[in-house]
């Protein structure tokens, strides 16, 4: 089942090799949507701006490469790395308070990287964006094609590795102890756990995914503009959640093919409209299938599993 | 016998109210006791007060001869003092066996382990099983805590806590709530604990009180009222009228 | 020193409107424990409702204020009563995501009907032009206008709080609602009228605010975050920490516009950091922080 779920992308290179933009995207926001999954699926830590991480990795690996150094593998590492240690610092401003001093928090921190992306226009080209992102080839060898080809390979390969990652990391005994401080802290705390030390560690390997998944999108569109660290994308992660699931895995990865297949439909019928479908979308699946399409899935096997028990007995 | 657990003029407000006030009293190694008193008496502040997650307004908490007034509620845990609680606090989203594997895994501080999968930690999960296995909990291992009964969710409680290995057990009414039927399970699993285990136990049901304790601490309106044998506390004046005509008379031995 | 003036008084006309804006929020907040985000697009349909009123039908604006709150309001109670409610019990981030589709709704509903543009509306004579004030210090009239409205309506608020038979419920259940429940209170119809009066107080702010503030479809997430300073950083459990929480906001964000154009919402967002990590629980907070 996994090992077929993660062929897909090879048959569905060729049947939609037109569209590999957008496949490449769904890969994109199906990391970023991973990486706030741990921070919030596993950990419980709300979050209203995740994009600050994206965006800082994003303009770490554009600069990277507007300033002469397009080594792709090294420029990602060096947009995690940013992000992993702005998501450290500021890990210890957003654990103080309760969830919605933590959305404040989260929420300011993003809007004061965008103001300061802003702002600092010489650097980061400000409302213009960010020209001039020339990758070299990956390993010296695959060129950034026109088509994509090179880049939707990239892209599903980082999402690939940094997915059997994060997964190793939920289904650890740290994974454990990040279900056991959302689930209940106050006996996490009275069985000795340091809370604070594990909400920090997911919120800072959390925040360093989220930099790899920006660094990812400036590569693969050799582009960094300010919408990378506006409130919609930290907003559309969480929606991902909602649709896919949080707290599980591939709920990240089904979320995203979900939302942005359903963008494309729904603004495709009315372009601009597809931001109410949207609202209208979410607020069904918050009041009525609150596990989203993870949820579905699970309802589904276990009523399989129920009436074969049924016909077996 | 040494003191392990001794306080100070230990006390705590909240605003106007005084719910402990000037406590000061010693726990011997290997303690029975329990601390009994009306509703409302400070009995649950004053275990807050002693793991720590309520900070006091004055005096001195002692364990083993080191002053822990100050310190986390995690320090404490490390050194062995643990709690049950009145209103069950477990996690609902995982089985008996998880929850008890990861108060295993945070006693050895193997709970930072990321890469290595849950699965493979044999020796948490086998010391889990076992001691779920030890209070009669096997067959519960991998139902959903919620699926279970009341009074072994009560049970997970304490096993929850005993992973932790304790030196000091706090049991804050552990069999409150619980149906007959199920009381005998929790009772004779607290009275088998080890001798290396002392334990303070919280309990309104007085019958299970007396079988237990071979001290009896009572606290009303947050000060400690009596402390002494089971005895000399059924038989105190004082007591009798602060419960007001309960009976405190000892079960016929 | 008229700079200071005119400069300070534009801040408290802002903060004024802020409180107007938002107490409906903190209410909502403390008493139901919701994290309305949804808030700023009731002030938006207030705001919209003028535009048309005024430009549409040529109703007087004064006149438009109240209705404003009305429309508003009665918003507020229809979806208090259909959605919200079923989310009181729920946690936080539902409550979030709820709120952030039906500020998506209300955006693309009202891009779809008035456009994506800037909405003006011609206020009358009356609130045109300067005040003058002492030593060449002046203040636009409709701002002074803001100023007494919202202080006005500030100090009902207070007296309706502590005076009144509804005040008094409605702090019982704030307080505690199992305890308000017990005294045989309606914690239902408590929360509907509350909430819709939090909704319409927020529908006349957008009402008050299209000069001021500026009104287009991202008005709601233009001011999401201002609202959500007010009420974190005021606390919920009083009137007037939330009106400080505005006026400090309200003057400190004129202030650092002016003064230091280049830094003016970086300062808020610094401000609301600082003032949340020392003070968690909100700079007015006096319950306990266990
Ligand atoms: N966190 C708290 N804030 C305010 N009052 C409290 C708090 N915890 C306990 N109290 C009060 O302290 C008193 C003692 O409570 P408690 O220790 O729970 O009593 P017991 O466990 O003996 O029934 C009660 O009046 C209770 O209301
Ligand atoms: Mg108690």
């Amino acid at each position: 089942m996994e090992i077929l779920f993660w062929l897909l992308p090879i048959p569905l290179f060729f049947l939609f090799g037109l569209r590999l933009p957008l496949l490449t995207e769904i890969a994109i926001l199906a990391l970023f949507a991973l990486s706030l999954d741990l921070i919030l699926g596993y950990a419980g830590i709300v979050s209203l701006g995740h994009a600050a991480f994206f965006g800082l990795g994003a303009y770490t690996a554009g600069l990277l490469a507007v300033h002469g150094w397009g080594e792709p593998i090294t420029g990602l590492l060096a947009a995690g790395a940013v992000a992993t240690a702005a998501g450290f610092v500021s890990s210890f401003l957003v654990l103080r308070g309760s969830d919605l001093t933590r959305l404040m928090v989260t929420l300011a921190i993003s809007m004061m990287l965008l103001e300061a992306a802003n702002r600092l226009a010489w650097l980061t080209g400000g409302a213009d964006g960010l020209y001039g992102v020339t990758m070299w080839p990956i390993f010296g060898i695959f060129e950034f094609d026109l088509y994509g080809h090179t880049a939707y390979w990239y892209s599903v390969i980082v999402l690939f590795i940094s997915f059997v990652a994060l997964r190793a990391i939920v289904n650890s005994p740290f994974g454990l102890a990040l279900r056991g401080v959302k689930g209940n802290p106050l006996r996490m705390r009275a069985i000795g756990a340091p809370v604070n030390r594990h909400l920090v560690k997911a919120f800072t390997i959390g925040a360093g995914f989220a930099g790899i998944a920006g660094g990812l999108l400036a590569q693969a569109t050799q582009f960094v503009s300010l919408d990378v660290l506006a409130f919609h994308r930290s907003a559309e992660a969480l929606l991902v959640l909602v649709i896919g699931g949080s707290g599980a895995v591939y709920g990240g990865i089904l979320g995203a093919a979900a939302f942005r297949v359903l963008q494309e439909w729904l603004s495709g019928i009315t372009p601009q409209y597809w931001q109410f479908w949207l609202g209208a979308g979410l607020i069904v699946l918050v009041l009525f299938a609150r596990g989203g399409l993870i949820g579905l899935w699970r309802a589904l096997v276990r009523r399989l599993h129920r009436t074969r028990d049924e016909e077996a007995r | 016998m040494s003191v392990i657990l001794e306080t100070n003029g230990l006390s705590r407000r909240f605003g106007g109210l005084r719910a402990v006030g000037n406590v000061t009293f010693a726990l011997q190694d290997g303690a029975r006791q329990a601390l009994i008193g009306p509703n409302g008496a400070g009995k649950t502040t004053y275990i807050n007060l002693l793991t720590g997650v309520v900070p006091p307004s004055e005096g001195r908490i002692t364990f083993l001869g080191e002053d822990i007034t100050r310190l986390s509620p995690e320090a404490r845990v490390r050194r062995g003092i643990v709690r049950t609680f009145q209103i069950n606090q477990l996690f609902d989203e995982m089985t008996p066996l998880e929850a008890v594997a990861l108060a295993v895994l945070e006693r050895d501080g193997k709970a930072r382990a990321m890469w290595r999968p849950l699965a493979s930690h044999h020796e948490a999960l086998d010391e889990a099983a076992g001691l779920l296995a030890s209070l009669g909990l096997a067959d519960a291992m991998e139902v959903p805590t919620a699926e279970i009964s009341y009074g072994r969710r009560r049970l997970l409680e304490i096993c929850v806590a005993l992973a932790c290995r304790p030196r000091l057990l706090l049991l804050d009414e552990p069999a409150a709530g619980v149906p007959e039927h199920e009381r005998n399970d929790i009772m004779n699993t607290v009275a088998n604990l080890p001798r290396t285990v002392s334990v303070l136990l919280i309990e309104h049901d007085m019958d299970l009180v007396f079988r237990f304790a071979e001290r009896i601490a009572v606290l009303v309106g947050g000060e400690l009222l009596v402390e002494g044998t089971p005895d000399e506390v059924a038989n105190d004046i004082r007591v009798k009228e602060a419960y007001l005509g309960e009976s405190l008379d000892a079960p016929a031995a | 020193m008229c700079r200071v003036l005119t400069v300070l008084l534009d801040g408290i006309a802002y903060g004024m409107l802020l409180f107007i804006l938002a107490c409906g929020l903190s209410v909502t907040l403390g008493l139901m424990n919701f994290v309305n985000l949804a808030h700023g697009a009731f002030a938006m349909a207030g705001g919209y409702v003028t535009v048309v009123l005024v430009n549409g039908y040529g109703v007087p604006f004064l006149l438009c204020l109240p209705i404003a709150f009305l429309v508003a309001a009665a918003i507020g109670l229809l979806l208090e009563r259909t959605l919200y409610r079923r989310l009181y019990g729920a946690n936080h981030l539902d409550q979030v995501l709820f709120s952030i589709g039906l500020v998506f709704m209300a955006m693309a509903g009202v891009d779809y009907f008035m456009g994506a543009r800037q909405q003006l509306i011609t206020l009358p004579d009356f609130l045109r032009g300067q005040f003058h004030l002492a030593e060449g210090a002046s203040i636009g009239v409709y701002r002074l206008f803001i100023i007494v409205i919202c202080a006005v309506l500030a100090v009902v608020l207070q007296l309706i709080l502590s005076r009144t038979r509804f005040g008094s419920r409605l702090r019982a259940a704030v307080d505690d609602g199992e305890v308000a429940r017990g005294l045989g209170i309606n914690v239902g119809t408590v929360f509907a009228m509350t909430f819709a009066v939090g909704s319409g107080l927020a529908g006349l702010g957008g009402a008050l605010g299209i000069e001021v503030l500026g009104l287009d479809p991202s008005f709601p997430i233009r001011f999401m975050i201002y609202f959500l300073i007010v009420v974190v950083v005021g606390g919920t459990s009083s009137i007037a920490g939330p009106f400080l929480a505005s006026l400090i906001l309200g003057i400190g964000d004129v202030a650092g516009k002016y003064y230091i154009p280049g830094f003016g919402s970086f300062m808020i967002y610094t401000m609301m950091v600082v003032i949340l990590v020392l003070r968690p629980h909100g700079l007015f907070a006096t319950r306990g922080t266990s």
